[in-house]
Order: structure tokens, then C-alpha cells, then sequence
């Protein structure tokens, strides 16, 4: 046994024979260690309460986000709401300026025709006076000719004292 | 010896830098960097949630839902002199063709309270694809002719447009029905009710409701017997009225002939019913 021990400590390398250096150099190294772990666990309190307000914020900006997003659908459902209740308003008037040319039409022509589309207006009838086409072409001018139609009104005169009187509504 | 020494020292010297920086590096990054990462995150949420809340104003009240268009065509032609005829593509498509017969006048008010009774609150509108008059014949001067109304059935999330144009041979025809209309059942004003409450008529049964037929007389003349809630005894004839729309017709052995009348514009329609008496009841 006293043998094995005395090949041992020959076969050290040279820098390792020296014990007392070797307790103050192992004895430092121990020492840093745990006062860094001293200061790391003494500075962790304060990252804890940081996670903690992090936590809070992430509950307070998830309730922001859906009410953002309740928001957002409230102004959609609002937007749509108004575009269906201005395509009545616009229906309403289409139909309002129809029944309107519907007496004038009767008023200046007999056996009217009248069809009105998406694109275009065709009104046909039969004529006593050349001045009553006249007047009706004025009146659909004053009337019917707008940003949308931006086509004049086209006249053309038939046999048997027939009119037909037509609008084509732009592409836009 | 010194030398020996000397690499010793040197040794430990080194190990003890290599310990002091791995030290160093780890309480760096288990305290400052994670305080930066910490503090940096929470300004980033600081400046998300300085964004003002927005509040939702009052909810959008929901559009009511819309009777089915056939009937309120009905509806609204028995308030006009018109002859109506519609016609619809498919069950499932919105398109529909109306053709309404009259002067021009009648046939306008009769589109715009079509549109009128769906204006803003309802749920569907017919928005107006098409108009088409022609007139057919002058009576007494007056204009007179076939108005053709072919509109979508829109609602408030329908927003593409027609793509192509309808054919009329793409229509199914459905005829309205005709509608079979009666005399006034009384002259002047309304004859006294039997029941004071209007709607009356409605609630009566022969078993257990507001008011209940518990008997009827056939001799010397007839006669049914109701009692209410509240234990008031009625006693009614042929010809009385229980509530404002229903009236006794017939008054049998066992039941009665119950005509429930409904009023649009000047027609008045008739729906009849029979009540039968429970043999069970406590009058029999």
C-alpha cells in the first residue's frame, strides 16, 4: 500500500505538489463561486416581481385586444348597416324619379313603353305634336342626366308618329 | 523548488481567472440580462396598453325578420286596385319578377309600400333590378297598364350584385291565390261583445283556458254557456260576438261553429271553427 502511494505522488505533475497552494487556490475558487450564486439568487426576488407586473400586463392587454376586437365588429356591423340602409334610400329614390317619369311619360305620349335597367332607360310611344318629344327629352334632361348617365338623351322619331326616347347609363 | 512553486502559483492563478469569468458571465446573464430582457418587455406592453380602450357604444338594434315576400305581396295588394301575379326563379334564389296590372299610379304606390313596409327595419329589402310599363289601354283617359318589378331579395349581408342578367324564361310562375272575400258581418259600428277583452275569442277552449265552454241549451233556445277564470258565467246566442274577430255561428247539440273573421282593407275573410263541448267537464 506504501508503495502504491509513493508511485502516486511521483507521478504528480510538479505544480500539484505544493498542498497549501492547492487549499488556497481550490479555496478561492469556491469562494467566488458562492458569492456568485449569492448574488444571483439575491437578485432574483427582484426579477420576479418584473414577471409578475409582466403577467399583469399580458392579462390587461389581452381584455385591450378583445375590446379592440369587439370595437373593430361593432364598426363593421355599423358600416354594413348604414351601406344596406343607403342602397334602400337609393332604391327608394330610383323609384320615386321612376313613378315621376311614369306621369310624365303619360302626359306627353300614348301607349307608353318604358323599361328601365341597371344600364340603360328606353322609353317608346306614340306622339300627336313634335313639340311633346321635345318636352320630354328637356325634362329627362333636367331630370334623369347626372354624374351616373353621363350619355345624353338619344331621340329618334319612327314612322306612324312613333318616339323612342334612350339613356345609357356610363360603365363606372 | 521555485520553479515548482512558481508553476503552481501559476496554475492556480489561472484556474482562479477561468472561474472568476465563468462566474462573472453567468451572474451577468442570470441578473442583468434578464432584468433587460424583463424591463424591455415591460415597456413594449406599457406602450401597447397606453392605446386608449375603445368603447362600444349601444349595440345595433337587430333588423326585425321579414315575412316571406309572397306574402307580403298578398298583403299589400289587397289594399290596392291591382291584379298581381309574381313570379320566383328557384326556391333558393332571391330574384323576383312582379307583375302588377292597374294605372300607373296604383301600380307605384303599390311598389313603394312593398319597399315602405321594408324600409330600414326590416331585415330583407327588395332592392330593384329592373322596371318595365307598358300600357295596355286608355279607360276613360286614364292610363292603364303592366308594370313589371323584378328586384333581389336583399339582406343586410348580401353585397355582390346581380352578375348576369334574368330572363323571363327563367321564372317559375306561383299565382296568387285568389282571395275570397265576404260581406261585412255587421252594419254600422261593432255590436256589443259578449266578452269585454278584444282578443277574447282567441283564448276560448273546451277544456282548460281563459274561458272554457262548459255548456249549451238547445231548448227552448239555444244557447252555450262559458265560464272564465275568474268564475264568471256567460251566457251567449247565434250571432254574438266573443272578443272583435270571432263570432258564434251555429250553435249545435254538442258544439259550436266558431267564424273567425280577418280584416284587409275593404275584403273581409272568414276562417271557420269548431268547438266541441268536453263531455268530461263538470257541466255535462
Amino acid at each position: 500500500m506504501a508503495s502504491l502511494n509513493l508511485v502516486a505522488k511521483s507521478n504528480r505533475p510538479s505544480f500539484l505538489k505544493h498542498p497549501v497552494i492547492n487549499l488556497i487556490g481550490l479555496v478561492a475558487c469556491i469562494c467566488v463561486t458562492a458569492l456568485t450564486l449569492q448574488l444571483v439568487s439575491g437578485y432574483q426576488p427582484m426579477l420576479d416581481n418584473k414577471r409578475r407586473i409582466v403577467q399583469q400586463q399580458l392579462q390587461q392587454l389581452a381584455s385591450l385586444k378583445s375590446a379592440q376586437q369587439a370595437h373593430r365588429r361593432h364598426q363593421q356591423a355599423l358600416s354594413q348597416r348604414r351601406a344596406f340602409i343607403q342602397r334602400q334610400q337609393q332604391n327608394r329614390e330610383a323609384l320615386n324619379a321612376f313613378a315621376a317619369l311614369l306621369t310624365q311619360v303619360h302626359h306627353h305620349f300614348d301607349n307608353a313603353e318604358i323599361k328601365l335597367s341597371k344600364d340603360q332607360l328606353n322609353i317608346a310611344g306614340g306622339y300627336r305634336r313634335i313639340t311633346q318629344t321635345d318636352s320630354l327629352k328637356n325634362w329627362l334632361h333636367s331630370h334623369w342626366v347626372n354624374s351616373d348617365i353621363k350619355a345624353s338623351v338619344q331621340k329618334q322619331l319612327l314612322p306612324k308618329q312613333q318616339v323612342q326616347l334612350s339613356l345609357q347609363r356610363s360603365p363606372l | 523548488m521555485i520553479a515548482s512553486v512558481t508553476k503552481a502559483l501559476r496554475f492556480w492563478a489561472i484556474l482562479f481567472l477561468v472561474v472568476c469569468a465563468l462566474c462573472a458571465s453567468a451572474a451577468y446573464f442570470f441578473t442583468k440580462h434578464q432584468s433587460q430582457k424583463l424591463q424591455r418587455l415591460l415597456s413594449e406592453n406599457a406602450q401597447q396598453l397606453a392605446a386608449p380602450v375603445p368603447s362600444v357604444s349601444e349595440a345595433l338594434s337587430p333588423l326585425r325578420p321579414s315575412s316571406p315576400v309572397d306574402e307580403l305581396l298578398s298583403t299589400v295588394a289587397q289594399r290596392y286596385p291591382v291584379k298581381l301575379h309574381y313570379q320566383h326563379t328557384a326556391p333558393s334564389s332571391a330574384v323576383w319578377l312582379v307583375t302588377v296590372e292597374a294605372e300607373p299610379q296604383q301600380a307605384m304606390r303599390f311598389v313603394a309600400e312593398v319597399m315602405g313596409a321594408q324600409y330600414k327595419k326590416q331585415s330583407h329589402f327588395p332592392e330593384t333590378d329592373s322596371l318595365f310599363w307598358e300600357a295596355i289601354e286608355t279607360k276613360n283617359a286614364d292610363a292603364y297598364g303592366v308594370l313589371k318589378w323584378q328586384f333581389r331579395w336583399q339582406t343586410e349581408a348580401t353585397n355582390e350584385p346581380l352578375n348576369k342578367p334574368i330572363h323571363a324564361n327563367h321564372f317559375t310562375p306561383v299565382h296568387v291565390p285568389a282571395l275570397s272575400c265576404h260581406e261585412k258581418p255587421f252594419r254600422g259600428a261593432r255590436p256589443p261583445l259578449s266578452f269585454s277583452q278584444e282578443t277574447i275569442g282567441e283564448e276560448i277552449t273546451n277544456e282548460q283556458g281563459n274561458v272554457v265552454l262548459t255548456a249549451i241549451q238547445t231548448h227552448p233556445t239555444r244557447k252555450a254557456i262559458f265560464k272564465t277564470k275568474n268564475n264568471q258565467w256567460i251566457t251567449t246566442r247565434e250571432g254574438d260576438w266573443l272578443g272583435s274577430r270571432t263570432q258564434i255561428d251555429i250553435i249545435n247539440t254538442d258544439s259550436l261553429n266558431l267564424s273567425q273573421w280577418k280584416q284587409s282593407g275593404n275584403c273581409w275573410q272568414k276562417h271557420y271553427q269548431q268547438l266541441r263541448i268536453n263531455k268530461e267537464s263538470d257541466a255535462t
